[in-house]
């Protein structure tokens, strides 16, 4: 079995940007850019995925992983 | 723009329904209280029985408590339109419980098309039952209203099990970031 992991922190650490400000520049609340670090989404919209790798300037495959599990 | 104007009509709607809601037996116990006084007022107003009937303290209780029963669905369907209302004026939309609420509604009103059809049979039979053979009559009558209430809430009960599926929807999409 194969889950998604979300690197975001990791993105945010290396553009030195605060959750906060990321939140604010794509449009979401900032409770909601918390559960999507954490993971406890269940999905994620292309539009929104657009926007963070806009502003962030990255790939999708810079924040997302696909990890197996046992 | 939605979410405001769903707001302002469902508090208009909801001081209507509460005003219905604790008026509706006001206004009723005001129409009925000249029979208190005299019966036979309420003998006078039931137009379609046979000469002669004639009316008891029994009857006349059985008879007002028929109107009250058959009017219970009503307060059924004002309470849970609302506590539809409250909801919607708070901004709760597409959740389960609006569902339940649209479904209960829908299904008081059918009841209440149903108890409005049974009211004039019930009370002629009661007011005639002790009439001499001959003179014994049973009423039936269908008006509009009725058709209305099963119509309306026959629409209602099927609105309702699609917002229930609306319901679940929206909590998916609410996943979704």
């Amino acid at each position: 079995m194969t889950r998604i992991i979300v690197r975001l922190d990791v993105m945010l650490a290396r553009r030195k940007m605060r959750s906060r400000d990321l939140a604010e520049a794509i449009g979401i609340t900032e409770a909601n850019l918390s559960l999507l670090k954490s993971g406890k989404v269940k999905g994620i919209r292309f539009d929104t995925l657009a926007r963070i790798c806009a502003v962030l300037d990255c790939q999708p495959g810079d924040i997302l992983e696909a990890e197996r599990i046992a | 723009m939605t979410s405001t104007r769903i707001a302002t009509l469902s508090g208009w709607l909801y001081s209507g329904t509460t005003a219905l809601y604790y008026g509706l037996p006001l206004g009723l116990i005001a129409a009925l209280t000249p029979g208190i006084a005299s019966p036979d007022w309420l003998l006078s107003r039931m137009t379609d029985l046979p000469q002669g009937t004639a009316m008891t303290p029994f009857k006349y209780a059985a008879v007002i408590g028929i109107v009250w029963l058959a009017l219970l669905p009503m307060f059924g369907a004002l309470s849970h339109m609302r506590g539809l209302f409250r909801l919607y004026r708070r901004g709760d939309i597409l959740t389960d419980t609006c569902a339940h609420h649209i479904l209960r509604t829908g299904q008081w009103l059918v009841t209440l098309a149903g108890t409005s059809l049974l009211i004039k049979p019930l009370q002629t039979v009661l007011m005639t039952y002790d009439n001499p053979p001959g003179q014994r009559a049973l009423a039936i009558g269908i008006d509009s209203s009725m058709l209305g209430f099963l119509l309306a809430g026959g629409l209602l009960v099927a609105i309702g099990w699609v917002m229930r599926e609306a319901a679940l929807v929206a909590q998916e999409n609410a996943g979704f970031v």
